[in-house]
């Protein structure tokens, strides 16, 4: 008798995601369809700046100086004679891949801390525990920049601190969800099904405890893009010169008359906040099951 | 009339203690206390009680879920303490629990959850587990096309039978069955123990089942054994124990089980009062707060298990001075 | 006694309305509880009991639309508003329901909760009120009440708890007590207790008593009617005599038989 070895249907997984993807996007709250559009949005500025500007971001005198918006230069000319939409288009890449990575850093590091304090506890959940109440004990913005001080500028200097700073709130999150479901009867049956302790933790009890932290992560997100943004104002962080939308509204702040230098790349930093706000808002209204 | 086939399953002087801290004395609490059972293959034995009892602790220490404190576990005539890794013993005695909107991964799909415990525990190939996975299907009557479906979408007998056909995916020589119907609709409760008696009788494996449903322990079990704050109080055939309960906490069940029928029926012993506090139990009998019979002696001495007839013993000794053991009550 | 009905229910039907459509989740349930007798409404998971219990006092979940008559005395329910409801729940209709402990108020001890029922409900002082409760609480079998009652929900355990809500659903002195599921999570000899309570309680006072469950096991000692539901449907109803002797629909044997696993009670 020979019986046929059933296989997976190629690309089914796949298949479901998009499925449910489509779902999502029909069903799923307003709050999360306006989010991820901005979001499309953002992504394609970023990339746009990359490629094409009007004018070259980084030359002074593309134009008279304190240009105010017209056809030619839609959203003005600094001081020095640059073009801000350019310059505001060209830092869009900068701000937002600067949030993602700080923001995916902390999650990951954030959320195996956590899960592993949550599981094991002990001496290893203390450890982790009081190391993390004296990091959650300095206002963050603070510790955010005697860091950045301290290391030097430049762009992974930044990520690292930001992530740093930002872990705390995924890995008391993630130790809480762990904490929760360790005497649910799956982990218990995970442990039966042959799982070690690490397996029950990868393969059980952290996948069904990411969906806080998902939703979390967005709105750390937005004040992730906020801390950038502010550490460029203050001029750590980021070298001096290349677009950034923080270090672009703190060089408007002398020439209160000139608004659009510092507004539009502010109207950015809002966007991009708004955009982690609203997903991070839509993913909390999303079922799981 | 139990086989003397070579016992499966031993288990010698189980203890398992819980500490409890509280203004800052610790209190040692015994939730099972000196269990000893014998399993043996195609039979069936069961642990009844009410909650506090120590049965889901029994369960659960013997699978090393908790460490016990004292006491022996012998799997096939070797000791779990000779098993290198603790994940190893789950190759030969497995669990079905209680509840299986609890006990499978929401996020898992039937095959994956079948999988995964062949993937573990045995060296099969892929295209092996799959086929062994339809016959998993088959043999708790699944249609396979329930194998992309995730918990949530399953009716509660089917998720029941998921978890049936995972704790057999390893060909296991012993199956704890934990509550295995409580959350079970009374017309898929009998479907599922018929169920389960059938894959024993295939499979030749010895069953512990906990229970606190007397209705169930009848339907399936061969022997009993009653437990009530963390000790065994009576134990035997499952007919014996049930026609003739020689301990008055036994006699206090079967009252207490539901029947359906007009009228119910008549309760012989009457318990008062409410279980006592583990921590301040009283040096004798764990009953004798609550029990109609107690005599002075029965708060300082405690009784330990005699025969009353072959293989049916109880720890009562007011009952057991009776001509038959008869509790005093006519029926 | 009268036979009456104190409550009439006709052709009651529940839609649950969802963005991605409707399900029909109760379809023209129609039955009565007589006057001064016990009655059982008993039905699986889906079945649709509770979704009528909770009808019953215009509890409805949200998203639930039902349509037909509930009448209660002779007076229509249905399309009662809010202030109409609260005037009938506790006074008229009292309701008991399976987790005793989560319907406490967890700050509160058990005694100032019943306390205030007592004074809400018969105007009776601070002084009286604990009498009556003290009163009460000892003759459903709670021992020291006076200790008992300045405990907290959760000193107390499942089945001392569902004792305090049957005397809080008693000192309203109800005409209809509804009874949802009042002894599951209870143990074996915890529940029998209850139900014998129950019973003993109602009887006294000659309540008219809706007890819904699962468990046909409880009905069986305890009532005079028993209604079967299933799947949003009424599939049979009678008295508790003929019912448990010749039940008529193929799907009351099989859940008789479900119970009816051991015959316990064996002569010896």
């Amino acid at each position: 008798m020979t019986i046929p070895v059933p296989t997976a249907p190629a690309g089914s997984a796949s298949a479901r995601r998009k499925a449910g993807l489509r779902r999502w996007w029909r069903h799923g709250p307003i709050s999360a369809r306006l989010g991820a559009s901005l979001m499309l949005l953002l992504l394609v500025a970023a990339i746009a700046g990359q490629l094409w500007t009007p004018y070259d971001p980084h030359t002074p005198g593309v134009g008279d100086p304190f240009l105010a918006p017209d056809a030619r230069y839609w959203f003005g000319t600094d001081q020095a004679g640059a073009d801000v939409f350019s310059m505001t288009l060209a830092a869009t890449a900068t701000d937002v891949w600067l949030t993602v990575v700080a923001v995916v850093l902390a999650f990951v590091l954030g959320g195996l801390l956590g899960a592993v304090a949550g599981y094991w506890g002990g001496w290893v959940d203390w450890l982790i525990m009081r190391t993390t109440e004296i990091l959650q004990s300095f206002p963050a913005l603070l510790l955010a920049m005697l860091l950045v001080a301290a290391l030097g500028n430049g762009l992974g200097n930044v990520i690292v601190v930001v992530a740093f700073v930002g872990l705390p709130g995924y890995l008391r999150l993630i130790r809480a969800e762990v904490m929760a479901r360790r005497g649910w009867e799956f982990a218990d049956a995970a442990i039966i099904a042959g799982n070690s302790g690490a397996g029950v933790l990868a393969r059980h009890l952290v996948p069904n405890s990411l969906t806080p932290l998902v939703s979390y992560a967005a709105i750390n997100a937005a004040w992730v893009a906020i801390v950038v943004s502010s550490l460029g104002f203050i001029g750590v962080g980021i070298e001096p010169g290349s677009p950034e939308w923080g270090s672009m509204i703190a060089s408007g702040r002398d020439f209160p008359d000139e608004y659009w230098i510092s507004l539009f790349p502010g109207v950015g930093i809002l966007l991009l906040s708004t955009a982690f706000y609203l997903l991070g808002d839509g993913t909390v209204d999303r079922d799981e099951r | 009339m139990t086989s003397q086939a070579k016992p499966l399953l031993t288990v010698t002087g189980l203890r398992t203690e819980f500490t409890v801290r509280s203004r800052g004395s610790r209190r040692t609490l015994r939730a099972v206390d000196g269990v000893d059972l014998v399993l043996r293959p195609g039979q069936t034995s069961a642990v009844v009680g009410e909650s506090g009892s120590g049965k889901s602790t029994l369960a659960r220490s013997i699978l090393r879920l908790v460490k016990p404190a004292a006491g022996t576990v012998l799997v096939d005539g070797r000791p779990l303490s000779a098993f290198r890794r603790r994940r190893d013993i789950y190759k030969d005695i497995q669990m079905v629990f209680q509840d299986p909107r609890s006990s499978l991964d929401p996020r898992q799909r039937v095959r994956s959850i079948l999988d995964e415990p062949m993937r573990l525990h045995l060296r099969l190939s892929p295209a092996d587990r799959a086929r062994r996975i339809r016959e998993l299907l088959a043999s708790v009557e699944l249609d396979e096309a329930i194998l992309e479906r995730r918990p949530a979408a399953l009716s509660g007998g089917q998720r029941q039978r998921v978890g049936i056909a995972r704790a057999l995916a390893v060909e296991p020589k012993v199956v704890i069955l934990d509550e295995p119907t409580a959350s079970l609709d009374a017309s898929t409760r009998g479907v599922v123990l018929d169920l389960l008696a059938r894959l024993q009788r295939e499979n030749d494996i010895a069953y512990l089942l906990i229970s606190h449903d007397l209705h169930t322990v009848r339907r399936i079990a061969h022997t009993v054994a009653v437990m009530y704050l963390g000790r065994v109080i009576e134990t035997g055939p499952v007919t014996e124990v049930l026609r003739h309960p020689a301990h008055p906490y036994t006699q206090a069940l079967i009252d207490a089980a539901p029947v359906a029928a007009h009228g119910g029926h008549q309760r012989t012993i009457r318990l008062t009062g409410e279980i006592p506090s583990p921590f301040d139990l009283n040096p004798g009998c764990v009953l004798a707060s609550r029990c109609p019979l107690a005599e002075a002696s029965c708060t300082t001495q405690q009784p330990s298990l005699v025969e009353f007839r072959t293989d049916h013993l109880a720890a009562c000794p007011v009952t057991h001075r009776r001509p038959r053991g008869d509790l005093g009550t006519p029926h | 006694m009268n036979t009456s009905a104190l409550l009439e229910v006709r052709g009651l039907s529940g839609v649950f309305h969802h963005p991605e459509g409707d399900t029909p989740v109760l379809h023209d349930v129609s039955f009565d509880l007589p006057q001064g007798a016990i009655t059982a409404v008993v039905g699986e998971t889906g079945s649709g009991k509770s979704l009528t219990s909770l009808s019953i006092l215009g509890l409805q979940p949200p998203g639930l639309a039902t349509e037909g008559s509930i009448r209660f005395d002779g007076r229509e329910l249905m399309g009662l508003d809010e202030t109409g409801y609260r005037a009938l729940r506790g006074s008229q209709i009292a309701m008991v329901f399976q987790d005793a402990r989560a319907s406490l108020n967890p700050v509160l001890t058990v005694g100032r909760q019943l306390r205030d029922v007592a004074r809400l409900h018969r105007g009776l002082s601070r002084r009286d009120a604990d009498a009556l409760v003290e009163q009460n609480l000892a003759r459903v079998g709670i021992p020291e009440p006076r200790r008992r009652m300045a405990q907290y929900p959760h000193q107390f355990s499942g089945g001392m708890a569902q004792r305090a809500m049957i005397v809080m659903a008693l000192l309203c002195e109800p005409r209809l007590l509804l009874l949802d599921e009042p002894t599951t999570g209870l143990d074996v000899t915890t529940q029998a207790d209850v139900m014998e309570l129950i019973v003993a309680l109602t009887r006294e006072a000659g309540l008219t008593t809706c007890l819904v469950t699962h468990d046909l096991g409880l009905v069986g000692e305890a009532c005079d009617r028993v209604v079967v539901m299933r799947r949003g449907r009424v599939v049979e109803q009678a008295d508790a005599a003929t019912f448990f002797s010749a039940p008529a629909t193929e799907y009351a044997r099989a859940l008789l038989a479900a119970n009816r696993d051991i015959d316990l009670e064996v002569p010896s």
